[in-house]
């Protein structure tokens, strides 16, 4: 009994934190984050695990993390709610080559890292070359760059 | 990663694009399969801007109460600490102990007899049973030469090298118990005492 308790507990726990942390906490996995996520591990281990070195208990514990998992994942599908809070929503931050400076603030990204993404995962070179950007839920930028042929701003402007 | 929720059901009728820029004017779009999708400008998002408001006022309560944590975590509130650490005494004897500990986690307790209360080669110190049902002793400093068992208390008789001069002894043990422990000890010798009581909070 006690191995579910403290499987829940953690479960629970780890929750809260990363969901008040905000999207962004973890997401942008940098080296250092990386190590941060390890300690983690770490730490929540003997408190998780307990005094016992059976398999048993490992069993138990690893069966309630995943059945708790599985049945959030059920209950979220049933009540947006629910999946609200333990998700969020996205957020667009930049629109037509715009960025939307009071969103960005709020949700602690700046503007190279919405940059950053562009180039990654679209080889853009320019702010005005992105149509939107959006903070996802799991903290990721994704970027939709402008149609091809598009004007840009500036073009606008000069015409 | 829970499946989202069915996005890729195509949008009948797209509203005009013009709208004014900001996710709170778009607007919710009835499919066939009764999901709503709000559609932003070009984008179908759920965005919410008013739950994101929401949101972040609960993350920055939470935020404050993670904060809050440390601190009185650091202070000893949560387990040993300068906050947890406390004496209460009674005739010829005091007793040094955590008001704060944790379940399954080692601490001392430590038990000073006056100098005024041994007068024998030998001093006999009790423990109420009730208390020790809820640790689990790892040792005592210095050992007692003899443990007497009685109904409700346990006697621990302790040699002593030099009478008259004050003795201490430390217990260290783990709370076997969550929750409120509440312990008494006292001078065996002394007629009339009812010891001295301790209270401890044990957290998971």
């Amino acid at each position: 009994m006690e191995s579910v308790l403290r499987g829940a507990a953690v479960y629970g726990l780890l929750l809260v934190i990363f969901r008040v942390t905000g999207k962004r906490s973890l997401g942008q996995i940098t080296t250092f984050d990386f190590i941060l996520l390890l300690i983690i591990s770490e730490a929540i281990q003997n408190g998780m695990v307990g005094p016992s070195y059976s398999v048993t208990n490992a069993l138990i514990l690893i069966v309630t993390l995943v059945v708790i998992d599985l049945g959030l994942t059920f209950v979220k599908m049933r009540v947006p709610f629910l999946e609200r809070w333990l998700e969020g929503t996205p957020l667009v931050i930049v629109e037509d080559g715009r960025a939307l400076q009071d969103r960005l603030e709020r949700s602690g990204v700046d503007v190279s890292d919405v940059l950053r993404a562009a180039r990654s995962t679209q080889g853009l070179e320019r702010l005005d070359q992105i149509k939107y950007a959006v903070l996802e839920r799991n903290g990721d930028i994704s970027i939709i760059p402008r149609e091809r042929g598009a004007e840009s701003g500036q073009d606008r402007a000069a015409a | 990663m829970p499946p989202r929720r069915r996005r890729s059901a195509t949008c009948p009728s797209s509203p005009s694009s013009g709208s004014p820029r900001g996710g709170s004017s778009g607007t919710a779009v009835a499919l066939p399969s009764q999901v709503a999708i709000r559609r932003v400008r070009d984008l179908e998002i759920d965005e919410d801007l008013a739950f994101e408001g929401r949101e972040r006022r609960v993350e920055r309560i939470g935020l404050a109460l993670l904060v809050a944590l440390v601190i009185a975590a650091a202070l000893g509130l949560l387990g040993s600490g300068p906050l947890s650490h406390t004496t209460t005494r009674t005739d010829g004897l005091t007793v040094d102990y955590q008001r704060f500990s944790r379940y399954q986690t080692s601490e001392t307790l430590t038990l000073r007899l006056d100098a005024g209360a041994i007068e024998a080669s030998e001093v006999r110190v009790w423990v109420d049973r009730g208390y020790l049902d809820g640790v689990r002793l790892e040792s005592v400093v210095p050992p007692p030469v003899r443990v007497e068992g009685a109904s409700d208390r346990v006697v621990l008789v302790f040699a002593v090298a030099e009478p008259e001069r004050p003795l201490s002894v430390t217990l260290t043990l783990q709370p076997d118990r969550i929750g409120r422990l509440h312990g008494r000890a006292g001078l065996e010798d002394r007629a009339g005492v009812s010891g001295v009581a301790f209270r401890q909070l044990v957290f998971p």
